[in-house]
């Protein structure tokens, strides 16, 4: 009996270590991240179309979108392509904070309310790009397959890069904060 | 007051597992789904058709009359909610479980039809924890009875069958199975 008891109060104990080393590293990471915007926030009403014509004016702003999803990501749900009105125009949409896009958007209309990015890349972004990566090998946090892949993605965008006259490509995407499907 | 350590074990153990009796099926079920990935989508029957329609009848900038018309002909019962052409050469039609694809030069094409796994789409939801908010919680203090359930196990009998005879063996080797793995893979 005696036994029992001081074995059920390590595993206890064990039990009850796990969990608060679990807070501890959470606190120390500072890894939670709050809501910088939210659904109700007021967002600038604007078309695909618009937004890829003049990105700059609304990188980093909130901004409502309506279009047609044409995919959702099949795998995880967590990206989706939304094209404008003209049918030619279309943007990246992250799930973000709305977490998954179910696979039964695809077709529908739906207006997106999150936040704009741009990024762009080129010769400077490439070689922070690599040197990051070469951390990351010395310090084996990637695996091979890792490895070749990101390597993989900075070739392709080495190529595109090459084919644009100022040797610079941009990336738009918007992290949704909330979306909503209208019915036709 | 001295406490009964072995009898409030075995009440933690019976009425932890009593309530968490659904909550297991629901993530075993899910378990078995997603630990299959590979093979199949847990969560939609997906299943391809060839098609064929008189390219004649196909052109670029079709209205949403035409449209309903070509779908009636393919003889698709689901309803449609938007078309589009994603090059000058194909036609996509969009409907309510799944897309028709047609080659405009052509006339053949593909119908996808996309429908929701009954009860694996549901648990696979749950365990994905797609609900977050209080759903995140309820889940944690569902890990947390797992392993509550698992160290009470061990302590619940005594005798032949209890942890120091018997059950070392089973706790052993239900330990070094997941290790040789982790040697071998890791």
């Amino acid at each position: 009996m005696k036994t029992y008891s001081i074995l059920f109060l390590i595993s206890l104990f064990v039990f009850s270590s796990c969990c608060n080393n679990n807070q501890k590293d959470e606190a120390s990471s500072g890894e939670h991240t709050a809501a910088v915007v939210s659904p109700s926030d007021e967002a600038i009403s604007v078309d695909v179309k618009e937004l890829l014509a003049n990105p700059g004016e609304y990188d980093g702003k909130l901004v409502a979108i309506t279009g047609m999803v044409t995919h959702v990501c099949k795998h995880s749900g967590k990206r989706l392509h939304l094209m404008g009105k003209d049918e030619k125009s279309k943007v990246r949409v992250e799930a973000g904070e709305v977490g998954k896009f179910e696979r039964e958007l695809v077709g529908s209309d739906v207006v997106i309310k999150g936040v704009f990015h741009k990024e762009v890349i080129d010769e400077e972004y490439l070689a922070k790009w690599a040197e990051k990566l070469e951390g990351e090998g010395k310090g084996e946090h990637m695996s091979h397959e890792e490895m070749e892949e990101e390597q993989g993605k900075m070739a392709r965008y080495r190529e595109m890069m090459g084919e644009t006259p100022d040797g610079k490509i941009e990336n738009y995407w918007v992290d949704a904060v909330s979306f909503k499907a209208e019915k036709l | 007051m001295k406490i009964n350590w072995r009898k409030l074990n075995n009440i933690l153990h019976r009425d932890v597992g009593y309530f968490f009796v659904g909550m297991t099926i629901i993530y075993s079920l899910s378990g078995i789904a997603l630990n299959h990935i590979d093979n199949w989508d847990p969560n939609y029957i997906i299943k391809n058709k060839s098609i064929a329609v008189d390219k004649g009848t196909l052109k670029a900038q079709m209205s949403k009359a035409e449209i309903d018309d070509l779908v009636k002909r393919l003889g698709i019962k689901k309803g449609i909610k938007n078309h589009y052409y994603p090059n000058p050469n194909i036609l996509k039609i969009f409907l309510h479980g799944g897309t028709v694809t047609l080659d405009l030069n052509t006339g053949k094409g593909l119908l996808e039809t996309v429908t929701r796994r009954r009860v694996f789409y549901e648990v696979n939801y749950l365990h994905y924890n797609h609900a977050k908010s209080l759903w995140t919680w309820f889940a944690d203090i569902f890990a947390a009875g797992l392993i509550l359930l698992a160290i009470t196990g061990m302590f619940v009998l005594r005798g032949k069958n209890g942890l120091k005879r018997r059950g070392v063996w089973f706790v052993l080797a239900g330990i070094l199975i997941p290790l040789v793995f982790l040697i071998m893979y890791l």
